[in-house]
């Protein structure tokens, strides 16, 4: 039985340090074993946990949305050109982004072909334009592509191809076994704590509804969540449970996708970033949001054009998520 | 004498798209699974005062020995059974709905449609619909003969309000077969 083990990895940016103090081991799926994590089925502990220190007050992170071809297997379309300006405007922010977090849809690929890999390859030859840190959410297209698909160990649907890539291509490396995951943030001298939740509302089972309740319930004095379809897409398994479970807790803010747009919807504490290179449904342009903790405290969000710079939107909330100057 | 075994040779006019031949069978279902919609067909994106419209739409043309196949993109929020594309083709007019309903109907033309999400469903988030059709070459008068007039346009109702519309206007010649 493999048990935790410690691991110090520094994250530098210009802003500070990230410190990884723990992380949680992976384990075989499926083995059943005990290991405080892997198979999201099993239910025993957490499926990925991993303790990040911030040396510095400031807290920023960069958040990009859907990217992929208007059609299936559309890989000669891919978008590559705009998500790669998207991660390079990332890198060049100053102060540069502790690290991203995506809301998913990475590929518009079949299951049963042969464009996953290839789609996955230009998405993370993009994001290596960005050096810090990225935490990917799982879109419906990492499983069928139906909004209402489920995909994973203990689902209907199991692993398709597009999940395997996505889980081997961009979970793995970060150390996970899981879709779903929590990274937990520690200010200077612990004078806040945050939380990002990693919500899979494609992979959906009761262990991760059972994960989602216990993980919300730890206090932190911010609690950012990630999902790809938001409040509004019920047809996606994972969004009415979760939800539920998110409106019992404390949250700062819901970072969404799905919606090709950019969108804040106020009344759900949700922001809507799905205009990373996907065919846009409405007048936004393409572009990205950087979140940043300001010294009192409040959290401010600045939608981002990708190709002028332009601010196409902020809002400022509090660590509860009700808006703010 | 007879020229035997010679095939008439592909016409070009500058400034016109040329439609590449396909050589597999098109499945009208909206799919785009055939490799051909990707790696060989024409592709021209719908603009509005010269940039790219949005919200996005586009046209991809493919031909073969007896039919045009046009396929239409629309990415779109809301889909309405109201909604449509008008395409143009030389004489050839027509309004395409995201049901692949024709109107006027031609009754030669084929069609098939695929929809992400909910149409006529107001309080859900819809994500695109697309259009296959194939046209028979005997409806497009003087496709054979030099470059046709080819318009696409579509105009979308979001619901924040407003109309918001994106077209392509061009040329087209069939390629060689």
């Amino acid at each position: 039985m493999l048990g935790r083990t410690s691991l110090v990895v520094s994250f530098c940016t210009l802003v500070g340090c990230l410190a990884e103090t723990s992380t949680d081991p992976t384990v075989d799926p499926g083995t059943g074993s005990d290991t405080g994590g892997g198979d999201p089925t099993a239910g025993t502990g957490d499926p990925g946990t991993l303790d990040l220190q911030v040396t510095k007050d400031l807290f920023r992170f960069g958040i990009v949305g859907d990217t992929r071809p208007a059609g299936i297997d559309g890989t000669s379309h891919y978008p590559k050109t705009i998500i790669t300006k998207i991660y390079a405007d990332m890198e060049a922010e100053s102060p540069k982004p502790d690290f991203a977090v995506t809301t998913g849809d990475y590929m518009f690929a079949r299951t049963n072909g042969t464009q996953a890999t290839p789609q996955m390859d230009m998405y993370l030859n993009a994001r290596a334009q960005f050096t810090g840190p990225v935490y990917y959410a799982l879109g419906n297209h990492e499983c069928t592509g139906a909004t209402t698909s489920n995909c994973g160990p203990g689902t209907t649907t199991g692993s398709t191809k597009n999940f395997t890539v996505f889980m081997n291509r961009m979970i793995q490396p970060l150390g996970f076994n899981s879709p779903y995951y929590v990274v937990n943030f520690h200010g200077p001298a612990n004078t806040w704590t945050a939380k990002l939740v990693v919500v899979a509302g494609n992979a959906w089972t009761p262990a991760q509804a059972t994960w989602l309740e216990t993980t919300l319930a730890k206090p932190t004095t911010y609690t950012f969540v990630a999902r790809h379809e938001s409040t509004t897409a019920t047809t996606a398994p994972g969004v009415k449970p979760s939800t539920t479970i998110i409106n019992k807790h404390p949250l700062t803010l819901l970072i969404v996708g799905h919606q090709h747009t950019y969108l804040h919807v106020p009344a759900n504490k949700e922001v809507i970033v799905g205009n990373g290179g996907a065919p846009l449904v409405s007048q936004t342009s393409y572009g990205y949001g950087m979140v940043e903790r300001r010294a009192d405290g409040a959290i401010k969000f600045t939608e981002l054009d990708y190709q002028t710079h332009a601010k196409l939107d902020s809002f400022v909330v509090r660590a509860d998520g009700t808006p703010t100057n | 004498m007879a020229c035997r075994g010679k095939t008439k040779p592909p016409i070009h006019v500058p400034g016109a798209v040329t439609v590449p031949a396909t050589h597999s069978e098109i499945e009208l279902d909206g799919e785009w699974e055939e490799p051909d919609w990707d790696r060989t067909a024409a592709r021209e994106v719908f603009k509005l005062n010269g940039v790219d419209a949005r919200p996005f739409s586009e046209i991809r043309l493919l031909h073969d020995a007896d039919h045009l196949y046009v396929t239409l993109y629309a990415a779109d929020e809301n889909v309405r059974s109201s909604e449509k594309f008008d395409l143009t083709i030389g004489k050839l007019a027509i309004d395409i709905n995201p049901q692949g309903h024709l109107t006027p109907a031609v009754p030669a033309i084929r069609t098939g449609a695929d929809l992400d999400g909910t149409l006529d469903q107001e309080t859900d988030d819809d994500e695109e619909w697309v259009i296959e059709l194939a046209i028979p070459l005997s409806v497009l008068d003087g496709v054979n003969e030099g470059a046709l007039p080819v318009h696409a346009g579509r105009c979308d109702v979001p619901r924040a309000g407003g109309v918001h519309c994106g077209a392509w206007d061009g040329k087209i010649v069939l390629g060689a077969g």
